[in-house]
């Protein structure tokens, strides 16, 4: 669809057909009213108003480019109202002059041209102003309909966001795998299994009351991590392992409530149930220019898996990140050397 | 009954296995030979030890279990009790052929249910077993197209990309999977790999040709009626008058 209203077809079908009608509604009061022959009041009022309604085009971008959000500030009301001035004010030198030049030995018609400068002149604003209003009703629409339709795509991410957050926190396999784990830990462990069931209970009730736009502080986030990580240890075993490496003065710093826990996902799934032998998985921090970088990184092994580009989880958290501080460029994350690598920057304010 | 009956345990946790040893004490006649972590070494076990019963997970590191399945297909095949967590493709494929499943947390009730049920069937040599085939032609790739195929030649097992994949070649009952490098013969069919390959990528050109469409190098008339495409290793595909049409939509000639 042509947004540029000027280049739209059936407006200028419409503009047409209303300049025609003005054109019309002059002749005859010039005819009628003042008593012009016919041939001197069609030619005037069709030089007239044909030259003004194509002057006046040029009023839709004064208003289309005033930017949209101070369509109604007082800068551009001034500007608009300079401009009709303006082209108001050019087009009755213009058409005197045509006028005048076209009919200079028709004493009659000339005087009756002097004569009508004052009443042109009001009906050149009056129709100026509702030209105007025209463009203005028509592209304040149009602002108010793209903003519209940008609120519901927002909101319809923030909603997308919000349920694949949910999700990912409540990954069923990881519930009913554990729960399969703690079945097993009662009858040759039960200290493990009451233990287990403790931290399976915190763990959910943690990712349970979750929202997407929630922060938390960076120390909470790591132990959230670790209990996520020490679940999957009963699991996995030996083969499971991390090390983290946060510095304290960042400890208090606020990141998204989980966002760590996609990439915990996938360092479960990817660097270590799909490895033989799995490194530990690593977390660190860093400071750099007011960003709180965090690294994530686990073995991904190329024997049997391929990075496929980002999954779920990595657009969950670059979608979250997104919603949070507006930027896409939050997360990187690539797999080099059969190390899978993860960075989530944190605008620190 | 004298004979025991020989179990595996394919499983990759080891608490969940655990689980499996402990509810099996209830059962002497069943022996559980092995526990295999992964398909890949469940595969060799199941042929070398030839288990009358095997408790499969689905979800395992390497190959998963249906990838494990599909490479067994056409040998004397054990009677398999699925455990899975939680995936609704399998599920579905499972009750849908009737073939016994356990979901985790597993039950010790259910899980007896299952266990007497598999040596009722056991005992009745003539008891009719679910077509294996055909829940795991279903249930490989979850419901999304296939990434990859696994390959077994001799004792060895290979995992091939379907990025890396040229062309898919039907032979008798085996279809030939050409990559750049190597040849790889599959017992299975083009039919098959025509449906369950992403039809943006992979076309049937021929009666015996599956290829990629990226793979193409040129394609040259051949007779009136025929074409052959040239691929990127050098490999020549006959194409059908059908098959070059169907190019012609896909990659808009």
């Amino acid at each position: 669809m042509n947004r540029n209203l000027v280049f739209n077809k059936i407006f200028l079908r419409n503009y047409l057909v209303f300049t025609m009608v003005v054109s019309l509604v002059l002749f005859v009061l010039i005819h009628f009213r003042y008593e012009i022959p016919v041939l001197f009041a069609a030619t005037d009022a069709a030089v007239s108003v044909f030259m003004l309604c194509a002057m006046l085009l040029s009023l839709y971008f004064v208003v289309k480019f005033a930017r949209t959000d101070s369509l109604t500030s007082l800068t551009s009301i001034r500007n608009s109202v300079f401009a009709g001035l303006l082209i108001v004010t050019a087009w009755l030198f213009l058409t005197r002059w045509i006028l005048d030049h076209l009919f200079y030995n028709y004493h009659l018609y000339s005087d009756f041209l002097y004569v009508s400068q004052a009443l042109r002149f009001v009906a050149g604003m009056f129709l100026a102003v509702m030209v105007y209003l025209s463009f203005f009703l028509t592209i304040y629409q149009e602002s108010v309909r793209d903003a519209m339709q940008r609120e519901s795509e927002l909101r319809e991410l923030i909603q997308k966001t919000e349920l694949q957050a949910l999700k990912n926190q409540l990954n069923p396999h990881f519930i009913y795998n554990s729960l399969n784990s703690i079945s097993s830990l009662t009858i040759y462990s039960p200290e493990k299994a009451r233990q287990m069931l403790g931290l399976l209970s915190g763990f959910l009730r943690i990712a349970l009351r979750q929202d997407a736009m929630q922060m938390n502080s960076l120390s909470d986030e790591i132990k959230n991590a670790g209990l996520y990580l020490q679940i999957e240890k009963v699991r996995f075993e030996d083969k499971l392992s991390w090390k983290f490496d946060v510095k304290e003065e960042h400890m208090n710093l606020a990141v998204p409530v989980m966002i760590f826990q996609p990439l915990f996902e996938n360092a479960v799934k990817h660097g270590v149930q799909q490895c033989p032998n799995p490194g530990p998985v690593k977390l660190k921090t860093q400071m750099k220019n007011n960003i709180l970088e965090i690294h994530i990184e686990n073995t991904f092994d190329l024997g049997f898996q391929r990075f496929k580009g980002e999954g779920v989880g990595l657009e969950n958290v670059r979608n979250r990140l997104r919603l949070i501080y507006g930027r896409t460029d939050l997360l990187k994350a690539g797999v080099r050397d059969e190390i899978f690598r993860a960075t989530i920057s944190i605008p620190v304010n | 009954m004298t004979q025991k009956i020989k179990t595996l345990i394919i499983e990759d946790e080891a608490p969940a296995r655990r689980l499996l040893q402990e509810f099996l004490k209830e059962y002497p006649e069943v022996e559980v030979l092995e526990e295999c972590t992964d398909g890949f070494e469940g595969a060799k076990k199941i042929l070398e030890l030839k288990p009358d019963l095997i408790f499969l997970d689905v979800q395992m590191p390497r190959i998963n279990g249906f990838e494990m399945l599909e490479l067994l297909r056409g040998e004397d095949m054990p009677l398999i009790i699925f455990t899975t967590a939680f995936d609704e493709f399998a599920i579905k494929s499972f009750e849908y052929n009737t073939c016994d499943y356990l979901l985790k947390p597993i039950s010790q009730e259910r899980f007896e249910k299952a266990v007497n049920k598999a040596i009722e069937k056991l005992k009745d040599k003539n008891n009719l077993r679910p077509d294996m085939n055909r829940i795991v032609d279903e249930a490989l790739g979850g419901g999304k197209y296939l990434d990859r195929i696994v390959i077994r030649s001799g004792s060895n097992i290979h995992v091939i990309y379907c990025d890396d994949l040229l062309c898919l070649e039907a032979s008798d009952d085996y279809v030939i999977v050409h990559t750049a490098e190597d040849q790889w013969v599959k017992k299975q069919t083009l039919k098959f790999y025509e449906e369950k390959l992403d039809p943006a990528e992979f076309m049937r050109v021929h009666r015996s040709f599956l290829i990629k469409a990226s793979a193409i190098s040129r394609i040259e008339p051949y007779s009136k009626d025929a074409y052959i495409a040239i691929l990127h290793n050098g490999l020549k595909v006959s194409v059908s008058k059908a098959g070059y049409s169907r190019l012609k939509e896909l990659l808009n000639f």
